[in-house]
């Protein structure tokens, strides 16, 4: 009896131990569930009044030959509206739409796809922390929540319900400082494969260009007319461009700032002659600021004060 | 004296009032108790109550009679019983050792993890209740245009007022329009970031292999 009652005592102490470092290993379960399962799923996107729906499908060819070479095939195909058809051979991810010619880049993730589950998870925990949440059900299956919340206050959290049994994510909230949901992916339909797809066997076999789209030469020195003074936590600079055209509007400079994980862009746009507005999109703030003669948009995933701080930063 | 406390007495025992401190000196006085007996026996005489015989001895009787009556202990018998039946058994042995302090502490802490879980569940549940707050305070941006601008339908519209407000609502989906485009420029930023990267780590490969010859020269 004696050794029953240590035995239960030290299941509750282990577990409580172990709780901490368990989100993490849950986390690195699901990522490896969407790198290595074959699968068939439907899931939604809703962000604030519109809703998405999308058919994703993965596998894993290993091929039979002498070589032992392993294709990984990636198709994500939009449900409701025709949309961009993106599908991913290895690490090109193609983007093909009605009207335009085919985009080749080199990607080793759709970014389309929650980016929280294909970002190494180094990176990751960096910027969050893994806190295993309760059970519930959800579509038909256990689901463990995982809440990785943000070491920056100024960054959106994220909660995770992964399916108990596979691991594979079920469901990723967006969420704001106040526990508001902004945006949220969910899987309504999910079959798990013990082989490829049959609708990938196309693909994998399909011709399709290797070489990507080239990029224009990328001016590194900053000899732009504005700069940019202040950059929020964590963000770094990714990307610079002098001047760059939208089809209709001329853009003066622009900058693409990232912390590994999320992407926050910088415009700046002659003068439009509106009041400074936000906007929301999901997770996604749109800020317009306008300075002088000058429309100064920022676009990402942080707070209006953070995105005002930062348009109001550009010189 | 004497007279004193039988006049008291007397008048005691015809139905006369009687003072706390008299009656505490009756209670503690078996003299007094003796005098009040006989006087109520007097009384009963005069009043011609007494039954046939009379038994001196009631009390005395009635006092040998209770001490004689088996005594009654109110035993917790089941109790005591099952836990000395169940002695032997596992199950009796869980049941005292609930008993014992540390096991008590552990069940107290049991019950505060219930109680605890309870709170978090509750609190989820509330927090889940926040999912109709996908409608954000800020303005939503209209990622799917809808198409053309509704017209006010009536005669002023030539007014100054209707005029401006329209000026204003062109000027508003120029907004939601160049705001369109920027957002799908950062859709193409971000599709082509990886391969950005890898090529402007290329260039700085390449540029030292390039700078080198000359400097080997």
């Amino acid at each position: 009896m004696r050794v029953l009652l240590m035995f239960l005592g030290w299941l509750v102490l282990s577990c409580s131990a172990a709780a901490s470092n368990d989100g993490w290993l849950q986390f690195e379960r699901s990522q490896q569930a969407v790198k290595k399962f074959n699968f068939d799923v439907t899931f939604v996107q809703m962000r604030s009044n519109q809703l998405s729906t999308f058919r994703w499908l993965h596998g894993v060819h290993q091929a039979t030959g002498s070589l032992p070479v392993q294709t990984e095939l990636e198709q994500l195909i939009p449900q409701d509206l025709a949309g961009t058809d993106t599908f991913r051979r290895n690490d090109r991810v193609y983007y093909s739409s009605p009207g335009n010619s085919l985009l080749v880049t080199v990607n080793q993730s759709i970014k389309e796809l929650p980016a929280i589950l294909f970002q190494s998870q180094a990176g990751i925990m960096k910027l969050y922390d893994a806190v295993p949440g309760s059970s519930t059900s959800l579509s038909g299956r256990t689901a463990q929540l995982l809440r990785l919340t943000a070491l920056n206050n100024g960054r959106f959290s994220y909660w995770l319900w992964l399916d108990g049994e596979t691991g594979f994510p079920l469901r990723v909230d967006t969420v704001d400082q106040n526990n508001e949901v902004l945006e949220r992916w969910m899987v309504v339909h999910m079959q798990l494969k013990p082989t490829l797809p049959t609708e990938l066997m196309n693909l994998l076999k399909a011709d399709l260009p290797a070489e990507p789209v080239q990029l224009p030469v990328v001016e590194t020195v900053g000899s732009a007319d504005f700069q940019l003074g202040w950059l929020p936590e964590g963000y770094q600079l990714a990307l610079q461009q002098s001047s760059t055209a939208t089809p209709n509007n001329p853009v003066l400079a622009s900058w693409l700032l990232t912390d590994g994980l999320h992407q926050i862009s910088v415009f700046v746009q002659p003068s439009a002659g509106l009041p400074a507005q936000a906007f929301r999109d999901g997770a996604t703030t749109l800020l317009v600021l306008p300075k002088q003669n000058i429309d100064v948009t920022v676009i990402g995933p942080l707070d209006v004060t953070l995105a005002n701080r930062l348009a109001d930063s550009v010189q | 004296m004497s007279s004193e406390k039988q006049d008291w007495l007397s008048a005691a025992s015809d139905n006369q009032g009687i003072s706390a401190q008299q009656l505490d000196s009756l209670l503690q006085d078996p003299d007094l108790q003796q005098q009040w007996l006989r006087y109520q026996m007097m009384g009963n005489v005069i009043r011609n109550e007494l039954p046939a015989q009379v038994d001196l001895n009631f009390a005395d009787n009635f006092a040998l009679l209770l001490a004689e009556e088996e005594t009654h202990q109110l035993q917790p018998e089941p109790v005591l019983q099952l836990a000395a039946v169940s002695a032997t058994s596992r199950w009796g042995k869980v049941k005292s050792a609930a008993n014992m302090p540390w096991m008590k502490t552990m069940l107290q802490g049991a019950i505060a993890a219930s109680v605890a879980i309870v709170a978090v569940v509750g609190v989820q549940q509330s927090q889940q209740s926040a999912d109709d707050a996908l409608t954000s305070p800020l303005p939503v941006l209209q990622t799917r245009p809808i198409g053309g601008v509704a017209t006010p339908v009536s005669l002023s519209q030539s007014s100054v007022d209707s005029r401006f407000a329209v000026q204003q609502q062109q000027l508003q989906l120029e907004q939601q329009r160049r705001l369109q485009e920027l957002m799908q420029a950062r859709q193409q930023q971000i599709r082509l970031l990886e391969q950005t990267a890898q090529q402007q780590q290329k260039n700085q490969q390449n540029q030292p292999v390039v700078e080198q010859p000359p400097r080997g020269q």
